[in-house]
């Protein structure tokens, strides 16, 4: 057909010389013209279903296809009265229509539970490439390759952290440049007032000399055009002024309710970050009487994790150290009911099977019962001396009911598991222990792992300086990567590994014996 | 640029991690705490090559180790492959000299080098010296004692204060010196066969953020 309309159309010839040797899109086979093609797709490709149908004697391959259909020699078949059970609800029935076997495992179910649909090929097999569409039971649905109850999962971590990384390390090159110039700033300062002591126009002299310091050590923004304030978005206008921040140059108001930007007192900036490197001592520093206008951004940003460091580095309050010591015991507690349960399974078994237990077990297993009480005992008074605790502020009175209705919970839960412990292991020892034997008493200087004793203490103690130092390395690459001394880094790196394959060496010579 | 590995070791307590405080950041703490496990600091000097009359600047990259007993396992690692090493003992305690020889003896045994500078370093002479007769407490180590052991085992020797300073600098800086006496030839030689030399160096530091003249902030 679409041979003959080519004909009439302008430049006909030259289609028909592309037409008569064309290639089938699908398989790239080539066939002799459109009619052909026509024919190709629909037979051998079942573009046209219902069209192909005429053409069922025409080729063998055609033939082939359609009648060969799916594997059904493994389908279950009804039994002798022609009933059959649905295997997911165990409804029976013998009429014929309303089961079906599951193409995929060939089991039979009611027509409710098999209507999931699923890729097959002609072996049954899940093919979800080449197979077609059958019907299938819900175990074979769930149960194939690559499905699962969450839908697909994507892991954007290692993206997401990338992203973070790049974040922060703006973050800290913008606060390191803030640094950097609060030490100048402040260096600049007192280097002006050292000079200005002798002088007799003192006061003036340093006025007009600080205030050019401050300028070139941070370029001001120009302050035409400037409309707002760059942190509250107030606008400018007779009442409201604009003002300069020294650290970054950026145009703030000085509202008190807003504090958009301070003029904060050398002394005060100085005390709060000490640590930074300023040439003179801060005893001579805090002495000088001026201040710097900072705005709230720059304030945030230089002083605002300096202080939580210093917030987190202060003695916690007594009611936090006890939760924290009620959190550890509980996690022993659990730890050790989860233990013994595993013992008393395991005693049960070999009395079933009237066998004596084993030694390391019995002594294992009271060492466990003796552990578990001290601890919850520990527990106990923990959670007496929590509760006796007169809180000092409305959040610690919240954290002290929470504590108390945490700890009755945690006690109540772990109940039965406590009193199924002291019976079971009150007669074991006593009537089964088999008599123990004398020469199994092992002396002090025991091989472990053909190390004495005080060599395992040794490559212990080696052991966990050798971690400390990994750790104390690791936060000083961390710290030389933040200050961008790079040099440092692979010095420091260096090291690091030199460590980490000496802990291993440890680790190696201590074997089994080392922490666990 | 020339680069040191330098590791300080003696006994706990005298002095160590002040020496490279006042060394590294000119500042003393009189309430230092003790080191833990090892630390690790660099400062640059300039000495002058006696022969070109060139300023010639060396990094030296500083291992303060804790000088507690419970570290003693970590020494190893940072005086092997060491270029110099400072053994400090304190003058007002007469053991820590006997430590300090016990870590010279330990060095000259498990550093096969031999271009290891150990360098003797009496520290706290601020303790003895001013005021000769009130001072709170007496020298025990007599400079001499300890000047003929080190002459004797071919080591550097200095005192220092590093509360008040003195001479801290001129240790590092003798020690910098004879480092680069004994690595001058090897340079030497270096530079002969590369022709170029240091100037073929270039400088891929990255400026500093202080930025004055940035154009943005």
């Amino acid at each position: 057909m679409a041979g003959e309309r080519s004909f009439n159309s302008d430049g006909g010839r030259q289609k028909v010389v592309q037409i008569s040797n064309i290639n089938c899109p699908v398989c790239g086979k080539s066939v002799g013209g459109l009619t052909k093609l026509n024919d190709h797709l629909d037979v051998d490709h079942e573009f046209d279903k219902e069209r192909s149908e005429f053409y069922k004697g025409n080729g063998k391959s055609t033939k082939d296809l359609r009648t060969r259909q799916i594997f059904k020699k493994h389908w279950q078949k009804p039994d002798s009265y022609g009933r059959a059970l649905c295997q997911e609800c165990g409804v029976s029935s013998s009429k014929p229509n309303t089961f079906i076997n599951c193409r995929k495992c060939g089991l039979l179910y009611c027509n409710l539970h098999c209507k999931k649909v699923i890729k097959l090929n002609l072996d049954a097999r899940y093919d979800p490439l080449h197979g077609k569409w059958y019907a299938c039971c819900n175990r074979c649905f769930n149960e194939r390759p690559g499905y699962n109850d969450y839908g697909s999962l994507v892991d954007k971590t290692s993206h997401f952290i990338k992203l973070r990384e790049i974040k922060n390390e703006d973050k800290r090159l913008r606060s390191l440049q803030l640094e950097n110039r609060l030490i100048r700033l402040v260096n600049g300062i007192a280097t002006i007032y050292a000079k200005g002591k002798s002088s007799i126009l003192m006061n003036f002299t340093i006025r007009n000399e600080a205030s050019e310091l401050e300028r070139t050590v941070t370029p001001w923004k120009n302050d035409r055009g400037v409309l707002d304030c760059s942190v509250c978005f107030q606008p400018f206008g007779l009442t409201l002024w604009k003002h300069h921040c020294r650290l970054c140059g950026n145009i703030v108001c000085n509202r008190d309710e807003t504090s958009c930007s301070n003029e904060i007192s050398l002394q005060h900036l100085v005390n709060a970050a000490k640590d930074l490197p300023y040439q003179q001592n801060i005893s001579d520093l805090i002495e000088i009487n001026y201040s710097i206008r900072l705005c709230y951004k720059c304030i945030k940003n230089l002083y605002g994790e300096r202080k939580f460091r210093k917030d987190t580095q202060k003695t916690k309050p007594q009611l936090l150290l006890l939760c924290e010591s009620l959190g550890s015991t509980s996690k022993v507690i659990t730890d050790t009911i989860f233990q013994m349960e595993k013992f008393m399974v395991r005693m049960d078994d070999s009395r079933i099977t009237d066998q004596i237990p084993k030694e390391e077990d019995m002594t294992e297993s009271k060492k466990l019962r003796t552990k578990l009480l001290r601890s919850v005992a520990m527990y106990n008074s923990l959670a007496r001396q929590a509760s006796k605790i007169t809180p000092a502020n409305n959040t610690e009175a919240k954290i002290k009911i929470s504590v108390q209705v945490a700890s009755s919970t945690f006690i109540n839960e772990k109940i039965l598991s406590l009193k199924k412990v002291p019976g079971m292991m009150d007669e074991s020892p006593r009537t089964n222990s088999p008599i123990r034997e004398p020469d199994k008493i092992q002396s002090t200087d025991l091989l472990f792992n053909n190390l004495t004793i005080s060599e395992v203490k040794k490559y212990r103690n080696e052991l966990m300086v050798l971690k400390e130092q990994k750790f104390l390395v690791e936060s000083m690459i961390e710290e030389a990567k933040k200050l961008r001394k790079f040099d440092e880094v692979v010095t420091l790196s260096a090291n690091l590994s030199e460590l980490s394959t000496q802990i291993t060496k440890t680790q190696d010579s201590l074997g089994d014996e080392g922490f666990t | 640029m020339l680069q040191f590995k330098l590791v300080l070791l003696g006994d706990s307590s005298v002095g160590k991690s002040s020496i490279v405080h006042r060394f590294v950041k000119d500042s003393f703490d009189e309430f230092r705490e003790s080191t833990i496990g090892a630390a690790f600091l660099s400062q640059t000097i300039k000495i002058e090559d006696k022969g070109s009359q060139q300023e010639v600047v060396i990094k030296f990259e500083i291992w303060d180790t804790a000088g507690q007993e419970r570290y003693k396992s970590l020494a190893p690692m940072y005086y092997r492959n060491a270029n110099a090493a400072l053994v400090v003992y304190d003058v007002t305690q007469q053991d820590s000299l006997a430590k300090a020889q016990g870590w010279v003896n330990e060095l000259k045994t498990k550093v096969g080098e031999d271009d290891l500078v150990i360098c003797l370093v009496g520290n706290k002479l601020d303790l003895c010296s001013g005021e000769e007769e009130n001072s709170s407490k007496p020298k025990a180590v007599e400079s001499s004692e300890a000047e003929g052991y080190a002459s004797e085992q071919g080591l550097l020797f200095h005192e220092v204060s590093a509360k008040t300073g003195e001479g801290v600098r001129q240790v590092f800086q003798s020690i910098g010196e004879k480092l680069y006496e004994s690595k001058k030839h090897e340079l030497a030689a270096s530079k002969g066969r590369h022709g170029v030399g240091e100037t073929g160096n270039v400088q891929l530091q990255r400026p500093s953020t202080n930025d004055a003249t940035s154009c943005c902030s």
